[in-house]
């Protein structure tokens, strides 16, 4: 809570979708939506028929069926609610956004993408690569970061898009032992960046 | 940024609008009935992106390299001239335009507020899109990695793309884009996604513009924009924005062709429903949701002779099967494996504890404030506040089929494919947001058509 209106943020939640984990499950909240939704529909429908009350209370008979003007004006109001309650959430997100973006206007490569760029950059053109790494791809955010790695790599190739044989050794560590100490027999490293990253060509 | 970067991402804005304005242009010649200047702007650049794609698929199948940028250019260019050129003028009278009320100093302070918000938010849009480089799963895993293979490889066979029964509309429109910068960009290959959605706000406005007036137009807009989920997809480089963009306006140019009879509309909408399914593989399924929408649309019109509803139907289904079918003989060329979406899986005594998981997922996520506003609670609302509204209005009773359709296409899909993991099982929130995004528009349409003038059935 360093930051003033901070509570702002909870308008905007840009990562609901990425595979990160977002802070909440947004199915945990379904209840509270539904709450929510029931407190607004009463309310708007209860300050409707309150506004109406005069005439419904002077016509009995009516009073279970509005008369047509009067049907009018329930609908009329019972929208306007609905759309305050809307322009107050859009101004609301908006806000939201607006701090969002000024938070993030300048973008903070990730680890996995500068380590990649190097590699490309040491490498230039089309290379097939064999991956060696102990990111699963099979949890997050693992997955996650080997896509990162493997898209910002190409056109050094690690996912067997191109047939032919493979010219370097790609080894990325990030929980064990540094990336030399994995090099295969019949390998030299010829190009680390960082003691996680290592890129190895077989011995001539 | 350079200005050599700039004139060439110019090029790759400007050649899609061009052949698309071409091809607009064959078919709402001058005359009475021609839509305005940026309406025809918009239509374009959706309809050129297609087109570009649909080329770059006959190059790949062909075996022609595609990462010469002039064998990819020229042709499309030339064949979009060419055709304006040669075809007959298609012109029928325009019905009034529906005005809307009477503005007043409210109405016009109300106005300027809505014009403030839709800037803002278009503001960000671009900022969001502009200052971050492909960042999100889908793009780096499946639609950003195959614009990056095809830019490099400049083929389509002998490569093991990752997902290689998607359809191939979005990396070929990124991949489009790289070719004319000349390398692989991370952050301007992604302007692709907020040209399109800004093809079919334009799209929406004027149609909203047409039917409800000025007032609710702007409304309408504010509301498509009003979601906050659908706002961060516009920038994040997910295929869903762009089959969303494409469903969406495939329904409004069947609505528009309800208002002017005129065949170019149902010929535009085939097109555009012909490049859904060339965005994604739902976009087959969404092809069927149109043509019951047509198929509806004609059984009520009864001045109509049984020839002209023939044509028409035609006129629809030949553009969007030829389309659709083209991707899908590619994919019997490549022998590209079926995603598990795409297989039978039925078991009868799953039936109803797939269908309740389904729909509980389903509602539970269309009343998620944070993603979708209020838009989705406003739709049920109206049907118990104008229930006769509704009824009367043909425009609302093709966009509530049209939800319809969407929602037993995906019960059946939880029930009868692989896909049920996303639609009712553990993937369910990484996956049904993304897929309630394609028909979100109609939400804020239905909300600006029930507000604005009524039209007789």
């Amino acid at each position: 809570m360093n930051e003033p209106f901070n509570f702002i943020y909870y308008f905007f939640n840009p990562h609901a979708n990425s595979m990160f984990p977002a802070g909440k499950n947004m199915l945990d909240w379904s209840w509270k939506i539904f709450a929510t939704f029931a407190l607004l529909t009463g309310a708007s429908t209860g300050l409707a028929f309150f506004q109406n009350r005069r005439s419904l209370l002077n016509n009995q008979r009516d009073a279970k069926n509005f008369r047509p003007g009067q049907r009018e004006l329930f609908r009329t109001r019972a929208n306007l609610i609905l759309f305050s309650i809307l322009i107050t959430l859009s101004g609301l997100q908006l806000s939201a956004h607006l701090a969002y973006s000024r938070r993030n206007i300048v973008f903070h490569p990730r680890f996995y993408q500068i380590m990649a760029q190097s590699i490309v950059a040491r490498f230039p053109g089309k290379h097939n690569a064999e991956l060696i790494t102990d990111l699963r791809p099979d949890i997050d955010p693992d997955a996650y970061f080997l896509k990162m790695f493997q898209y910002y790599l190409y056109p050094i190739d690690t996912n067997n898009i191109r047939s032919g044989n493979k010219d370097l050794l790609v080894i990325l560590r990030c929980y064990g032992s540094p990336a030399g100490q994995q090099i295969p027999e019949n390998y030299v490293i010829i190009y680390q960046p960082h003691p996680a990253v290592a890129v190895a060509v077989r011995m001539p | 940024m350079d200005f050599s970067l700039l004139f060439r991402l110019g090029l790759a804005l400007i050649i899609p609008l061009l052949t698309g304005h071409a091809v607009i242009s064959a078919l709402f010649r001058r005359g009475p009935d021609r839509p305005g200047p940026f309406f025809i702007l918009a239509m374009a650049y959706a309809m050129g992106c297609g087109l570009i794609s649909l080329w770059f698929l006959f190059l790949g199948v062909a075996g022609l390299p595609f990462n010469n940028v002039y064998l990819v250019s020229l042709p499309p260019l030339l064949t979009g001239f060419l055709l304006r050129t040669l075809t007959p003028p298609l012109i029928s009278p325009l019905k009034e335009d529906v005005r809307g009320p009477k503005t007043n100093w409210r109405r016009r302070a109300i106005s300027a507020t809505l014009i403030l918000f839709i800037g803002t938010r278009f503001l960000l849009i671009w900022l969001d899109t502009l200052s971050k480089p492909l960042i999100t799963w889908d793009a780096l895993a499946t639609w950003g990695l195959n614009a990056k293979v095809f830019f490099y490889e400049g083929s389509l066979f002998s490569l093991n793309i990752p997902h290689g029964s998607y359809p191939l509309l979005v990396p070929f429109s990124q991949t489009w884009i790289a070719l004319h910068l000349g390398a692989w960009d991370d952050y301007l290959i992604k302007v692709f996604f907020p040209g399109i959605f800004l093809s079919y706000f334009i799209i929406q406005y004027h149609y909203l513009k047409k039917e409800t007036g000025h007032f609710w137009a702007l409304a309408g807009s504010c509301l498509l924009l009003s979601s906050n989920y659908y706002v961060f997809h516009v920038s994040a480089a997910y295929a869903d924005i762009v089959i969303s963009c494409y469903f969406c306006a495939s329904i409004l140019f069947l609505l528009s062709w309800r208002r002017n009879r005129h065949f170019s509309w149902l010929i535009l909408a085939g097109f555009f429903s012909g490049f859904g399914a060339f965005t994604k593989l739902e976009g087959s399924a969404y092809l069927i949701i149109h043509s019951v929408i047509l198929f509806d649309l004609l059984c009520r019109e009864r001045n109509l002779r049984l020839k002209d509803k023939i044509y028409g139907f035609l006129a629809f289904a030949v553009p969007a099967c030829s389309i659709a079918g083209s991707f899908h003989v590619y994919k019997m060329i490549v022998r590209a494996a079926k995603h598990p979406n795409e297989l039978l899986v039925f078991s009868l005594d799953s039936l109803p504890e797939k269908s309740a998981d389904f729909f509980q997922h389903f509602f539970e996520q269309l009343v998620y404030v944070e993603n979708w506003n209020i838009c989705w609670w406003i739709v049920p609302a109206y049907l118990l506040l104008f229930p006769d509204r509704i009824r009367e209005d043909p425009r609302l009773r093709s966009i509530l089929t049209t939800l319809a359709l969407f929602g037993l296409f995906y019960l059946g899909a939880a029930n009868l494919t692989g896909s049920y993991v996303y639609l009712g099982g553990e993937n369910t929130a990484f996956v049904l947001p993304r897929i309630l995004i394609h028909v979100f528009p109609l939400a804020p349409l239905f909300i600006a058509l029930a507000n604005g003038p009524k039209v007789k059935t």
